[in-house]
């Protein structure tokens, strides 16, 4: 009973999230409060968070597909904004790709439930595979090169995926809050961590 | 048909990958031109910077938006020229001069006529990744024959590491888009335009403090 309350109230609480993404009204209250310059940008970073709120409870709900391609597609983001910041070498190229190609690898082991695999796959890749390949391609800047795209994969792809193993093996001793419930206090506990600091940082800026 | 194509192939695939795969970062959007004629200057080191412009206007301002290209490379043979014709919907240039009296950029001029919004690379062809190259004379001409056609200057970086010349693989990164304020062709003489257009492109380099690619 109350498992399916939590889903009740999450359906609806992601539809309701999904008006605002879809419909012009958000454009009507900023307009009120926003200089005209401002609005397009505004407008379109509120659509972009509320669509990927309103996906992200909905994914809550419809367990597996969904959560995978959520997640494939988070661990994907995470990292390509990790290469971006990052420095890369031109010659590195072929080796980026092929990382992005580790996704659905680690994604099926993660589904077949191989947890040991799932573990070890990626750092066993960036330790052992990764250096051999960095090496043959390309020796100038090498040992720096290699370190910034270890820390950069495993602080991402092998992190996230961890999340999402543990998203979808709820604990046995706690059905209800494990699983979804994690993700929940994760997320309020990185959202309210950005908060605080952006709001220190600034207040420290302007005094 | 060819117009249903069009959107179906940006709305479809063009804009999602943009979006979806790549990552966008636009500075400045509003300094976008809502309607025609206006030129997109803008730096050039991949075809898909190309992609990345047309992807930032509104899906409905599509029709109006066409990308100037090189007519010995695009309509090269019958297939790419349908494609780049009909899809891309490109206004196409020659290179090289055929006689003294032909202006090549005369499809330009019909363009922005007929209040289309065109996206020109002053530089000419793609430069090597993450490099500026030397901006050539065809926009100042345009700038001063058009002086009350906004000349829209954008940054983009990222684009020659997504897809640089001479590559078959993409690889996504997110891409930097960056906006100044536009710039028109009445006060100045051509060198002076393209003084003004290449400082102002600089400045909006520098705004990111993007790091070269080595």
């Amino acid at each position: 009973m109350g498992i399916l309350l939590v889903e009740v109230s999450f359906v609806i609480l992601g539809s309701l999230l999904m008006i605002p993404a879809l419909s012009p009204a958000p454009i009507q209250v900023l307009t009120r409060w926003y200089p005209p310059r401002q609005i397009t940008a505004l407008h379109l970073g509120l659509r972009t968070r509320y669509f990927i709120t309103g996906l992200f409870v909905l994914s809550l709900l419809f367990d597996t597909p969904m959560v995978y391609g959520l997640l494939g597609f988070a661990i994907f983001w995470s990292i390509k904004e990790q290469f971006t910041t990052m420095p890369t070498r031109q010659s590195d190229r072929r080796t980026l790709f092929l990382i992005y190609l580790l996704i659905p690898i680690q994604l099926f082991l993660i589904a077949n439930g191989w947890e040991v695999a799932s573990v070890f796959f990626l750092p066993v890749f960036v330790l052992i595979i990764l250096p051999l390949l960095m090496w043959s391609v390309e020796r100038t800047n090498f040992y720096d090169a290699l370190m910034l795209m270890q820390w950069g994969i495993l602080a991402t792809a092998w992190v996230m995926s961890v999340v999402v193993t543990l998203w979808l093996e709820p604990l046995k001793s706690n059905p209800i809050v494990a699983g979804g419930g994690l993700m929940i206090y994760l997320l309020a506990l990185a959202q309210i961590n950005m908060l605080i600091r952006r709001n220190v940082t600034l207040r420290k800026m302007t005094s | 048909m060819g117009k249903i194509l069009r959107f179906l192939f940006f709305a479809g695939f063009i804009r999602p990958f943009v979006v979806l795969i790549l990552g966008l970062r636009v500075r400045n959007r509003e300094r976008l031109p809502v309607k025609g004629p206006a030129i997109i200057a803008a730096n050039h080191n991949s075809h898909m910077d190309t992609m990345v412009l047309m992807s930032l206007f509104p899906l409905k301002q599509l029709p109006i938006v066409h990308p100037v290209a090189a007519a010995d490379y695009w309509l090269a043979n019958r297939w790419i020229t349908w494609f780049a014709n009909n899809i891309i919907g490109i206004v196409p240039i020659e290179r090289k001069r055929k006689s003294r009296d032909d202006d090549p950029l005369q499809p330009c001029y019909d363009a922005l006529e007929n209040d289309q919004i065109i996206i020109f690379f002053p530089e000419g062809s793609r430069g090597k990744p993450e490099q500026l190259s030397e901006v050539k004379s065809g926009i100042a001409k345009l700038a001063g024959l058009y002086p009350d056609v906004p000349v829209v200057p954008i940054f983009l970086h990222g684009m020659g590491k997504v897809w640089p010349r001479g590559d078959f693989m993409i690889v996504p990164f997110t891409v930097d888009v960056v906006i100044g304020r536009s710039l028109k062709g009445s006060t100045c003489s051509s060198k002076e335009f393209l003084r003004r257009y290449k400082t102002r492109i600089e400045k909006l380099a520098a705004q990111g403090n993007f790091t070269s690619w080595v």
